[in-house]
């Protein structure tokens, strides 16, 4: 399917398909073009490899020094943009670079890369490691950052973990994100061997604690009598991802950015994993219920969810009554814009458009399944296209990231932020009440009664400066 | 195994007939890196040797330096050092150029790839200036425990006391001359039909000298880190030596 924005580049065609009128795939999904590089024209809206892996996997780990190798923008535009919270701030408060210039890319940049590794050490001891993510100038060089980590590690003592994230690597940051969990599996999960028992413990994979999300599940699966011992990676320490490996099962959140890790303990450790959704009333239920299969502890989970249901059903039913009928545009970096569509049937909202950055077959797969016919799926959208799809679709509500929202805002579309969330947290039942205000405060808002009117010429003014008041205007 | 790392891709050609090999980074321009496979990018040549070709970039333009890490980590990736059909790999060679210009040139003595380095050189002033050099790299890295040096090949030019001049220069920098492989019309005869010296010609004296090569290197126990020398004792070296006439 070609957008009218496109007519100048038809490749983009088959990055769009409309669920009902496609020919399915083996997978069960609709041919969507995903995962590939980015047609030329197409003002991306893409990462690259460093951004994926430091900024979504490595980025989260709280006491660790987070440490660009590359020139000083690297690292000052990796910064901050990620409310990927912890009990502490040391994560989000310092970003370090190595600060690359002219001379040490002639001359190589492996010494400063060292002397920045004992400086920072030094200066912040209440660190416990230090994450090294490679850009694409040294990658370029030569440096072999990963001897002189191993160098440096031997210096300060504590583990110095280099990630050849070089930017340049992949088509999307889809590739760092596999390159953070190749790199902490290798270098730090299994490095400890601690005692006790662990037989009733999981970790919950891919999920990076956007505005504290944890806080509203990690309690339900205690009530379970399960315990979390590593979030990968969100308010976690370093000391617990080199424990990781103890954990009785894997409960994956993102499958896009962490299976990746699970595969691998499996592989090493056998540690079987579940794919799970933590975010909606039904996909939460599901979580624990699966858990709990898993432990024998099935009644408890019932238990648990029904408490919890009870408790939000009022404000869900309100929202519900509030919300029924709006139709949707979700554009997400990957997974959760599968993750959604049930939770927003869940408050009488349907999707009518769904789109990913960077994406791969099964996310569209698993998009498909959770749409309704006549759904538009599209792969890595820009700018113009978004424009496009929300003149001639009018949804009611376009969630997606903050660089999108104000598209939305210019084309009167209301508008959530659902990458770092407009007041959050958004995942488990609680979270459930907040995406539903949220969603509210956007779709009802009075300012959209006001936008539909043109500002020229002025509503009702009658030529004479001095009698119109702007509230006679309106 | 053969791994050219020169951008000219010429490691390889004679153990391969004279054909030009399908380099690796000329596979990864055509088609995605997940698509290749050691197939594609690795032949089989003159005595059952596995010829990969890095290649790069045409003279000019882009970074032959990140090529040659590139297709190094590409062959890792595809489980070149593992071997093929069962069949294990029992050498690797890099074949690097004598102008280590960049640190991706370097990759195949750092980062545990290699394990022994050795340099041809001949007696001539260039040709050892840049043995000399490829020392002065060899030694900054020698605290991090990459490979180490095993001698120079003297691969002789018919300079007046070569083997002398190279024996004293390997002594100096604190490693042996390995081999003096004497220049032989052989050579070039092997070249003209596209062949190797040891297929060309295999009971030549040539052949033999290349058979005690190998024999050398694979009873070497002599690894150094090398003491490269200044400019002026290199300069007082050849004209020590260099006596014309």
């Amino acid at each position: 399917m070609l957008l009218k924005c496109n007519k100048t580049i038809p490749e983009r065609a088959k990055h769009f398909v409309v669920k009902g009128s496609c020919t399915p795939t083996p997978g069960g999904g609709c041919p969507v073009a995903s995962n590939v590089q980015t047609t030329p024209g197409d003002m991306t809206e893409r990462g690259c490899t460093y951004a994926g892996c430091r900024g979504v996997v490595g980025g989260p780990v709280k006491d660790v020094i987070q440490l660009t190798h590359g020139p000083i923008g690297c690292s000052f535009y990796s910064w901050g943009y990620r409310p990927h919270l912890a009990d502490s701030d040391f994560h989000i408060k310092y970003s370090f670079t190595t600060d690359l210039e002219e001379s040490n890319i002639v001359f190589g940049g492996e010494q400063k890369l060292l002397q920045s590794i004992i400086e920072a050490a030094e200066e912040f001891p209440e660190a416990k490691g230090v994450f090294v993510y490679n850009t694409c100038a040294p990658a370029l060089i030569g440096d072999d950052g990963k001897d002189i980590a191993k160098i440096a590690q031997e210096k300060i003592g504590k583990p110095v973990v280099f990630f050849r994230c070089e930017g340049f690597a992949g088509v999307s940051q889809s590739l760092g994100h596999h390159v953070g969990n190749e790199t902490i599996f290798k270098e730090l999960v299994g490095s400890v061997e601690p005692e006790g028992d662990f037989s009733r413990s999981i970790n919950i994979v891919g999920d990076y604690n956007i505005k504290h999300d944890i806080r509203t599940f990690e309690p339900l699966f205690e009530a379970l009598g399960v315990r979390i011992i590593t979030r990968f990676t969100g308010n976690v320490s370093v000391d617990e991802i080199k424990i990781m490996h103890k954990a009785a099962l894997n409960v994956i959140h993102c499958a896009r950015s962490a299976t990746y890790i699970a595969d691998m303990m499996k592989d090493k450790y056998g540690t079987p994993y579940i794919h799970v959704t933590l975010w909606g009333i039904k996909h939460m239920s599901d979580a624990l219920r699966a858990t709990a299969q898993f432990f024998g502890l099935e009644d408890r989970a019932e238990q648990v969810i029904e408490a919890q249901v009870a408790k939000i059903m009022p404000q869900i039913n309100h929202y519900r009554s509030r919300l029924a009928g709006k139709k949707v545009f979700i554009y997400q970096g990957g997974p959760r814009a599968w993750h959604w569509p049930q939770l927003l049937r869940e408050l009488g909202m349907d999707v009518i458009a769904a789109a990913t950055t960077f994406g791969h077959e099964e996310d569209y797969d698993k998009i498909y399944e959770n749409v309704g016919d006549g759904t538009l799926i599209f792969d890595n959208p820009n700018a113009l296209e978004i424009e496009e799809v929300l003149t001639t679709y009018q949804p009611d509500l376009f969630i997606s990231g903050n660089k999108e929202r104000y598209i939305a805002y210019k084309m009167g579309t209301p508008f959530v932020n659902g990458h770092t969330y407009d007041t959050g947290p958004y995942a488990g039942f609680s979270g459930m009440v907040n995406f539903a205000r949220d969603i509210d405060r956007a779709i009802n808002a009075p300012v959209w009664k006001l936008v539909q009117k043109k500002a020229r010429p002025v509503p009702g003014w009658n030529g004479n400066r001095n009698e119109t008041s702007m509230a006679e205007a309106f | 195994m053969i791994v050219g790392c020169d951008p000219k891709a010429d490691s390889t050609r004679l153990l391969l007939g004279g054909q030009r090999q399908r380099t690796v980074l000329d596979k990864l321009r055509e088609v995605k890196p997940e698509e290749v496979s050691l197939d594609m990018v690795m032949a089989t040549g003159f005595g059952n040797i596995r010829c990969v070709e890095s290649g790069g970039p045409e003279p000019g333009v882009g970074c032959a330096g990140r090529g040659v890490i590139t297709s190094i980590q590409t062959l890792e990736s595809l489980g070149a050092y593992n071997g093929v059909n069962g069949q294990k790999v029992e050498y690797v060679f890099y074949d690097v150029l004598g102008d280590v210009v960049c640190g991706g040139f370097a990759m195949p003595i750092r980062e545990g790839y290699a394990e022994e380095i050795y340099i041809v050189a001949s007696g001539e002033y260039m040709a050892l200036y840049a043995a000399n050099n490829i020392s002065k790299g060899i030694k900054k890295f020698a605290t991090r425990g990459y490979a180490r040096l095993g001698g120079i090949i003297c691969n002789s030019r018919m300079v007046e006391n070569e083997r002398e001049l190279v024996e004293e220069f390997a002594r100096r920098i604190n490693t042996q001359m390995i081999h003096f492989v004497p220049r032989s019309k052989d050579v070039q005869r092997a070249e003209i039909n596209k062949q190797t010296v040891v297929e060309h010609n295999p009971t030549s004296d040539q052949a033999t000298e290349y058979r005690q090569l190998a024999k050398k290197i694979q009873e070497n126990d002599m690894f150094t880190v090398p003491t490269p020398i200044t400019q002026d004792e290199l300069e007082d070296l050849m004209r020590d030596y260099g006596i014309i006439d």
